[in-house]
């Protein structure tokens, strides 16, 4: 039965009425020639009939014969109008100008000015960095990820911290996708920056509920961010100087309007500061990161495009002339197809890489000293199809295959040193998905969007595999050879939104999301630290698996001035994991047989204001929400908080342009305490005052607000040049939000305890300077 | 180690940091029973502590219980009942442990047993220590650092403790917890420094380095990641008792030898 209406509804589009036509083309920028992703082409005499431009720019539109006048827009741009005599397959490339009305400095990118409350998607958040230039944030350095912390449903992993959580997952379950590439660890510097430049990135979408099924692999979210192409017009350099930081980027047309590339880097500066330092250890020292992000795209022929993108980024850390030595760092190659197979059928084929590793060594004298590496390696083949056979219907469908190499950790020595070398072998697995979605619409009022994902994943050998009982012993030990089959893993992921247009201005939307997730992420500590290990499912770690359903009311008011949204979102996880007491995740052969497996859930609701237009505009985001796990061995098997268990989060942005050249901005941010455990008691043992704890996560931190403040002066604006100044104060009122809450022996009196916090960053102020050309 | 490389990128955020005691309410959380107690290879004197958990910030009198029956038990051999002296402490004098023995330490309270067992475990003997001057390696200052000397047994897992007595008071602070295990330096000829101390000229230190049971070595392993040494844990829990019936502490068999070097 079920089967039989998937049947109708997928092919209900093949009626024939009449000759039908196919007009298909590509949207540009008319400046740099970037392409226009999610750009509208709407039909004049056919109000409600149109279609968006793909994620390479690609439209394709199928019309019964006749003379149409079709309308193309992008926000912020100047739209275009063009009248069409459709009796024969049509290509048609537009390349908007840019609007001679400046339009608002800092939107969220939205295709239509309506497209809140029209889309079928829910639960999308989409960033354009140039939205977030005046932003205030730490250090001055703009971010995505931080802005994107600011918005419902989004929660920072702590005081400056690029970590986030959404709707009550956890850190390891939000895929982060660069031009394809997962980027298993998108901290800097103990994640108070994030590997993405956002000089670099075009466009970023965040998906937190009704994800499409073309995305896969992580329980909680998809964080798309796209790579600019550069610029295929003309010469472009921009950058910035600033005080921690500075950043450079190159663009320019290979052949111009054929193809163009793009070069982008950033080194920070901050162990410059070091060498003020008396201590002569630190002195010695270092302590940067860099990123470099590199794209290039070539149009071979009218039918086929190449991109080669990649990102290269490393934490550099050294203390006391090497004493200690740390790096880390990711790395992603994408090179991409795109292939016109017809005017109706358009197919992107990637390959892509991506690396993450870190590596440490340590010296203790002569014959005490070693090097401990680990980390891990995918490579992954990714086949795209989308279809567009008829206006109302946009079928994609597809396949990828990934192969993952783990590596453990891997410790190796000088000669005659007092440690062995000692090897944890590789793991090894292949994870695969198919699918197959619709986004359709049905009426004027109601459209759809369903789809469903085969999600697999196999371990493989070779290695010797083990399999542990609750209690961490060995309970049976088998050799597998290469390739073969250690444990299978597969399920079927439904994916479905549908939204009923109440009038104009408003809609409801409810969507349904099923996630497997193959790859965990172990961290023992309270922030993302380098030395986190992923871990793949296994026969001891099966895979985890969310569900949830989201229901929401989009309306928009004042001719689109401002959106207003209403979402709520109940999700079930399955297969959660957590650590044994004293569990060692580091460099343990037999880590598995730490871990402890349990289940969650979360709810919740998210409001959002946001003024879109006029010389004031902003956000007001508020998430009220609960998430929970139970675990056996933990808390006597009741369920308890997650850390990330903050039931109030608000966040409040405003931008005011106050003059051409002039514009200020602040942001204010409260949020209910991280959920701790704290004792409830203590003894004495060996003389020692002992801690004694009752429940997991029973106490909570004090409360979180802050404040931050911006100012941006553009000092030259002409069509060559351009630079401004960028001035931040971060926490302007200096509260001293607890970044840690420890406790220890009074030092007045010896028989009593106190507990007491440390609090980062009082009024960070910074300054830049950016240039553009 | 990774936790002194997460320490040292913690100091330059200390740079930017402010500390100050602020005021939590703690639950107050019913009394728990906490035992205390060591065995050493050898003949000698065997001491039981039992006491109560008590409310986590307020000067208190620490319980001592008194009334409960304590039993040792060679598995195989002979049972002895300890008498209760003084201050929580059940002591009895002249006990001989022996090698390859499994003992039962069994206490009851209130009609609940808590019992627990375990294996006295081979002792390795240091071959030597050795002290070194402190030359900027370790950090700044003058001082020196005793090195441990010994061969690793290939053939099982060792967990070892060092116990260290200085000038003849033995150190027993938070930070004296000292432990290892030889996961990575299995049969290796091994040098470790004590990290727990800087020495002075003239120091007499005596190590009394012994195998430990693996179940005492798991509980001062968790005991360690809750007193601040060792990984911190984002979610702390009380140390893996070895006890029954969740009670707090361990009963601990140690195994070995002492070492002395006079610094000079």
């Amino acid at each position: 039965m079920r089967a039989s209406i998937l049947f109708i509804l997928f092919f209900s589009f093949y009626s024939a009425f009449g000759q039908n036509f196919t007009v298909s083309g590509s949207l540009r920028d008319g400046e740099t020639g970037e392409d226009l992703i999610g750009a509208t082409i709407s039909v004049e005499e056919l109000p409600g009939v149109g279609t968006s431009a793909n994620a390479y720019g690609f439209y394709s539109l199928t019309l019964e014969k006749g003379e149409y006048t079709l309308v193309y827009e992008y926000i912020g741009l100047e739209k275009v109008v063009r009248k069409i005599n459709l009796d024969q397959p049509l290509e048609i490339n537009i390349e908007l100008g840019q609007s001679s009305i400046q339009m608002e400095e800092v939107v969220i990118k939205a295709e239509r000015d309506d497209a809140n409350v029209s889309e079928t998607k829910m639960s999308v958040t989409k960033l354009d960095p140039k939205d977030i230039a005046s932003v205030p944030v730490i250090f001055g350095e703009k971010d995505i990820i931080k802005t994107l912390q600011l918005t419902p449903g989004v929660k920072t992993a702590g005081e400056g911290n690029s970590g986030f959580y959404v709707r009550g997952g956890g850190i390891d379950q939000n895929l982060i996708l660069l031009d394809e590439a997962p980027v298993y660890n998108a901290s800097h510097l103990l994640g108070f920056f994030s590997v993405f430049n956002s000089d670099a990135i075009k466009d970023v979408t965040l998906y937190k509920g009704g994800i499409p099924a073309e995305f896969g692999g992580r329980a909680s979210s998809v964080m798309d961010i796209k790579m600019k192409d550069g610029n295929s017009k003309r010469l472009g350099v921009s950058g910035g100087v600033g005080l921690i930081s500075s950043r450079l980027t190159v663009e320019a047309p290979i052949v111009k309007d054929k193809g163009s590339f793009m070069i982008s880097g950033r080194r920070t500066y901050a162990d410059v500061f070091l060498g003020l330092a008396t201590n002569e250890a630190l002195k010695n020292s270092t302590l940067y990161f860099y990123d470099l992000n590199a794209k290039a795209n070539y149009r071979i022929t009218k039918k086929d495009r190449i991109y080669l993108s990649g990102y290269f980024g490393r934490d550099i850390f050294g203390f006391n002339d090497n004493q200690f030595g740390f790096n880390w760092g990711n790395t992603t190659g994408t090179l991409r197809w795109n292939h016109l197979f017809s005017e109706k059928l358009f197919s992107n084929t990637s390959l892509i890489y991506s690396d993450y590793d870190y590596k440490f060594n340590a010296s203790f004298g002569e014959n005490a000293s070693f090097s401990v590496s680990s980390g891990i390696e995918d490579i992954n083949l990714k086949q795209d199809f989308s279809w567009f056979p008829s206006p109302n219907n946009t079928v994609k469908f597809g396949f990828n295959a990934v192969y993952h190499t783990f590596l453990p950790g891997e410790i190796s020595s000088n000669e005659g040193s007092i440690f062995n070398d000692e090897k944890i072998p590789e793991n090894y697995a292949m994870e695969g998905a198919l699918y197959i979605q619709n986004d359709q619409k049905i009426s004027d009022k109601i459209s759809l969007n369903y789809g469903i994902r085969y999600a697999m994943f196999n371990q493989l050998g070779p290695g010797l595999i083990k399999t542990y009982d609750p209690e961490g012993t060995v309970t049976s030990e088998n050799t597998f050879g290469d390739w073969e089959s250690v444990k299978y893993y597969g399920g079927f992921e439904p994916r479905a939104s549908a939204k009923y247009q109440i009038n104009q201005n408003s809609s409801v939307k409810l969507s349904f999301t099923r996630n497997y997730q193959f790859v965990h992420l172990l961290s023992n500590s309270t922030t993302t630290t380098p030395t986190d290990v992923w871990v793949p499912s296994s026969v001891n770690v099966k895979p985890q698996i969310s569900d949830q359903v989201a229901f929401g009311y989009f309306r928009n008011l004042f001719k689109n001035q401002y959106e207003l949204s209403v979402e709520t979102y109940y999700k079930t996880l399955e297969n959660q994991i957590d650590y044994k007491n004293g569990a060692d995740l580091i460099l343990n052969p037999e880590v598995e047989s730490e871990l402890v497996f349990g289940d969650g859930y979360a709810y919740g609701a998210e409001f959002y204001l946001r003024k879109r237009k006029g010389d004031f505009t902003g956000w007001i985001s508020y998430s009220v929400g609960r998430t929970f796990r139970r675990f056996k061995e933990i808390n006597d098997g009741e369920y308890f908080p997650a850390r990330q268990d903050r039931i109030h989060d608000l966040a409040v942005v405003g931008i005011y342009n106050i003059t051409a050249r002039w514009n200020v901005s602040g942001t204010f941010v409260f949020y209910t305490g991280d959920a701790a455990t704290f004792p409830s008691g203590r003894y004495k043992l060996e003389g020692i005052s002992v801690p004694y704890y009752t429940e997991r996560n029973g106490y909570r931190f004090p409360n979180y607000n802050r404040m931050d403040l911006g100012a941006t002066y553009i000092s030259s604006k002409s069509d060559r040049f351009e630079s401004s100044w960028n001035l931040s104060i971060y926490n302007v009122y200096g509260r001293e939000n607890a970044f840690t809450i420890d406790f220890r022996q009074s030092e007045d009196n010896p028989n009593e305890n106190e507990a007491f916090q440390i609090a980062l960053f009082k009024w960070v102020p910074s300054l830049s300077y950016n240039f553009k050309f | 180690m990774m936790k002194s490389v997460l320490m040292i990128l913690g100091v330059l955020l200390v740079l930017v940091s402010c500390e100050k005691v602020i005021e939590i309410d703690l639950n107050n959380a019913n009394p728990q029973i906490v035992v205390e107690s060591e065995l050493f290879k050898g003949e000698n004197k065997f001491k039981v502590k039992l006491s109560y958990t008590s409310s986590f910030f307020k000067e208190e009198e620490q319980a001592f219980i008194s009334d409960a029956t304590v039993t040792l038990t060679e598995v195989g051999g002979e049972s002895t009942n300890i008498n209760y002296l003084d201050s929580g402490l059940y002591v009895l004098d002249n006990y001989i442990a022996r090698d390859n023995k499994d003992y039962t330490l069994d206490v009851v309270v209130d009609g609940v047993t808590y019992s627990s067992t375990a294996t006295m475990p081979a002792a390795v003997m240091l071959d030597s220590l050795v002290s070194r001057p402190l030359d900027g390696t370790f950090g700044p200052g003058d001082g020196f650092i005793v090195f441990m000397y010994w061969q690793d047994d290939p053939d099982v897992n060792n967990y070892y403790r060092a116990i260290v007595t200085l000038n003849g008071e033995e150190l027993r602070s938070r930070e004296d917890v000292y432990i290892l295990d030889d996961n990575f330096t299995n049969g290796g000829s091994i040098e470790i420094p004590l990290f727990t101390q800087i020495f002075e000229q003239g120091d007499t230190v005596d190590v009394n380095f012994v195998s430990i049971d693996p179940k005492a070595y798991d509980y001062l392993l968790t005991l360690n990641t809750i007193i601040g040494n060792g990984q911190p844990s984002a979610a702390p829990a009380n140390p893996n008792s070895n006890f029954s019936n969740n009670a707090l502490g361990y009963f601990a068999l140690y195994n070995g030898g002492v070492e002395r070097v006079i610094i000079e």
